[in-house]
């Protein structure tokens, strides 16, 4: 469960996510979506803790990030494919990761194989990587600690079209075991494919919240509506 | 890339039941953050070359070098510890700025959000590490001013290693290494903090040069030169200027970067 309530963050004179408000149920992918500068990676960064709330509050399974008992292996976060250190190797990363969690080596290996890294890939340094195989990486770091809750910002950014169906395909599989998926996209036709809900946000303000079901029963066209929302939001603070 | 197998270890979710992070595992992992990168390992070996270099270089030439020196084990230390120091500091930074300057503290402060740990990690992997190198260049100093001395025909016999100068010393580079550490720490930027480490001192070294009453204000923040007259002379009057030069180089940044490091965003 990810709880965000009445949540704002201001940076001086800018208001980057504005007194927004929703709830991630287990056994769903939630699937965020904004144009870029929206809020979207900031409202994650609250959530897990990187950054402070200006006010509101931002929760997982019922508790802030930093008050879970091991963060990182209750809630798996992929925020930034740049934010594995380049001079390392995969290999390293994943085993930093293991080591702080407190977990066998042999899970290294495990989610190695369960995102297509091979060995010899692992032991490059990630400077070598492509993008989606930083993706994979990063991916691979979320899974370590077989968490409960995904955050992922932008997790299919690098991916070709295999990538993408089968990233859809694990957090389908993440979900139907009562697992809970927060994804941030600024690319419709990607979330569409992949989330059961959308929260859709537009200059730091929440513009439309439901299920896919829902949004479409509204006779809207998604992508007219993703369009003219999030941009009516931005004409709105222009003129405010 | 395949689309099978499906995490199958994923079969119990850990709600709550968690292990909480041990302090050990997160002093693990920093002291292989140390050596884990290409750049770190090519700066720790350059460190140990140096030190091997100089240190035989003085069993070659310790007559050209120190003739009428006395039997001090000072002597090949103070110059083995030259290149070691310049070396070695870079690392220290790099060990905080790096990771800062690659967003790769995203990682490290989701994996251990409480940032005090991470913090207390790699201040004891400084402490740690700077007391082992510390103990390299003061073990081939004593080394190799005896083979320069037996080399060069010298009397050998009765090296003075006072605990007094062997306390001066792990004291002067230590300070130098905890400088290193806690401006790496407020400044975040591995350029600018390796500039300002290595720079800054010199700099401070070279105003005192120009006149009796710069000489004695600039001690006042002069850590390095400061020590090093003390070592050499063992003036114990220059304690006052060596305390206030550490609360100035060392302190002030600790306590600035510790409260920067725990607020500041990691985007």
């Amino acid at each position: 469960m990810i709880t965000i309530q009445n949540l704002t963050k201001r940076y001086g004179d800018v208001l980057a996510v504005d007194d927004i408000s929703f709830t991630v149920s287990p056994g769903n992918v939630c699937g965020f979506l904004g144009p870029n500068g929206a809020g979207k990676s900031t409202t994650m960064r609250c959530l897990v803790g990187l950054a402070e709330p200006t006010s509101g509050t931002a929760t997982v399974l019922d508790h802030r990030y930093h008050d879970l008992t091991s963060p990182a292996a209750q809630v798996g976060t992929m925020l930034d494919a740049s934010a594995l250190h380049p001079g390392r190797t995969g290999l390293e990363i994943l085993t930093q990761g293991a080591i702080v969690l407190g977990l066998p080596r042999t899970r290294v290996r495990e989610v190695l194989d369960l995102v297509g890294l091979t060995a010899k890939e692992s032991k490059r340094r990630v400077a070598k990587y492509s993008l989606g195989m930083r993706q994979r990486l990063g991916i691979a770091h979320a899974l370590l600690g077989s968490p409960s809750v995904l955050v992922l910002d932008e997790p299919a950014n690098g991916l070709d079209p295999a990538g993408i169906r089968w990233m859809r395909g694990l957090l389908r599989d993440f979900v139907s075991r009562g697992g809970t998926v927060l994804l941030s996209s600024h690319l419709l036709h990607e979330v569409q494919q992949i989330a059961d809900e959308l929260v859709m946000i537009g200059q730091g303000r929440i513009v439309a919240h439901g299920t896919l079901a829902e949004l479409l029963a509204s006779g809207d066209d998604l992508e007219e509506m993703f369009i003219t929302r999030t941009a009516s939001t931005s004409r709105e603070g222009a003129l405010s | 890339m395949t689309t099978a197998p499906l995490d199958r270890t994923h079969a119990q979710f850990r709600r709550g039941e968690a292990t909480p992070l041990r302090f050990a595992n997160v002093l693990t992992v920093e002291f292989r953050k140390l050596l884990a990168t290409r750049a770190n390992q090519v700066l720790a070996l350059l460190t140990l070359g140096s030190a091997l270099v100089v240190a035989a270089l003085i069993v070659a030439f310790y007559d050209t070098l120190f003739d009428g020196a006395a039997n001090h084990w000072l002597v090949g230390a103070f110059l083995i510890r030259m290149p070691v120091q310049y070396l070695f500091a870079p690392l220290i930074v790099l060990l905080l700025t790096s990771e800062w300057g690659t967003r790769s503290v995203m990682t490290t402060f989701t994996l251990v959000p409480r940032r005090g740990l991470i913090m207390a990690a790699k201040g004891i992997v400084t402490a740690v590490t700077t007391l082992v190198v510390w103990g390299l260049v003061a073990g081939l100093g004593v080394a190799s001013t005896y083979l320069g001395r037996d080399v060069a025909g010298m009397d050998t016999a009765g090296m003075w290693i006072p605990a007094k100068d062997v306390a001066l010393d792990l004291l002067a580079f230590g300070l130098f290494m905890a400088s290193a550490f806690a401006i790496a720490l407020l400044v975040q930027n591995s350029a600018a903090a390796i500039a300002i480490v290595l720079v800054g001192p010199m700099a401070v070294q070279i105003l005192r040069q120009f006149g009796q009453w710069m000489n004695e204000a600039f001690a006042w923040i002069d850590m390095n030169g400061v020590a090093q007259q003390m070592q050499m002379g063992g003036d114990p009057g220059l304690w006052p200027q060596l305390l206030v030069a550490s609360v100035v180089w060392v302190v002030l940044p600790l306590v600035a970067g510790i409260w920067w490091t725990s607020r500041r965003e990691a985007a």
